[in-house]
């Protein structure tokens, strides 16, 4: 399964490349939030190529800190500033998330691991292991339910709404289309905590793969056309 | 579904397929975030395993 987290690592960061570039030149703070939770989303793939190789109990952490907990949120984020008139909703939530972040990096910095850490198995899936070895206490499963709902909701919920707001006007068929692209893609890492309950622990290095370059592809393509002239649209659309 | 041009290729004709096949999607893309969504509640409230 490592060569889909390589696969998955390469296309994050080439994805983060691309919206931080964007973002130099429309300086929106929804592509930098966009941008830091695919830099989240690159690091998570990247810990579970470094754990098929060899157990690191900082992989382990940075693994669960960034794929578990905060690159849902992050990219959600971008989407309600896209999407939110009233920046001061917006402001609020992300003081609420940076504060909720930096408690979710000291809780798990701090998260005792098992002495079931010394029998870790590179050749099978972290996504199979890691509930045995890191200790998680009551908050840290609290914060990691909070943060993927409200990431989820966020960043699903505002793709759908552009792409319904788009084919409801009947205008940027480009952007319709990409928001419909990221939806897809960003349920597929969202169902992967559903299906490793249902015991399919691979499904979470599939669905990271097609969950990035189906989100990436649908970014590329909103953003195709004409990528500079198009802010007045920019408040409805989610890739803009 | 196909562009028009210019203003308007900010505008678009879709086909008779595209008409029904579209809110399809979108619908169940919506029904999916609901019912992940709601898996994720029921195992909060104990009523599925928890995670």
């Amino acid at each position: 399964m490592h060569y889909i987290s390589i696969l998955s690592t390469i296309i994050s960061f080439a994805f983060a490349v691309a919206v931080f570039n964007r973002y130099r030149y429309k300086k929106g703070p929804h592509l930098l939030m966009w941008g830091i939770g695919l830099v989240f989303y690159g690091i998570g793939t990247l810990t579970e190529v470094v754990l098929s190789f060899t157990f690191s109990p900082l992989a382990l952490r940075l693994w669960y800190l960034t794929g578990a907990m905060l690159t849902a949120a992050w990219l959600g984020q971008g989407s309600v500033y896209l999407l939110v008139r009233r920046r001061r909703v917006a402001s609020t939530l992300m003081v609420i998330l940076t504060v909720a972040s930096v408690v979710a990096v000291l809780l798990i910095l701090v998260a005792p691991l098992t002495p079931a850490a010394a029998a870790f198995d590179v050749t099978r899936p972290v996504s199979e292991q890691y509930k045995d070895i890191l200790t998680r206490s009551g908050a840290i499963v609290a914060l990691t339910i909070i943060l993927n709902l409200y990431g989820t909701v966020t960043l699903v919920g505002g793709a759908l709404y552009s792409a319904w707001l788009f084919w409801r006007k009947k205008i940027l068929l480009n952007r319709m289309l990409g928001n419909i692209l990221i939806a897809a893609g960003a349920l597929m890492p969202a169902t992967a905590g559903t299906f490793l309950q249902m015991g399919l622990v691979d499904w979470l290095y599939v669905s990271e793969f097609l969950g990035v370059v189906l989100m990436y592809a649908g970014f590329s393509l909103a953003i195709s056309g004409n990528p500079v002239l198009e802010s007045k649209h920019a408040a409805t659309s989610v890739a803009n | 579904m196909k562009s028009q041009p210019n203003r308007s290729s900010k505008r678009f004709a879709p086909s008779r397929w595209a008409e029904r096949i579209v809110p399809v999607i979108l619908g169940v893309l919506l029904l999916a975030l609901v019912l992940t969504v709601s898996f994720v509640i029921l195992s909060v409230l104990g009523m599925l395993p928890a995670g």
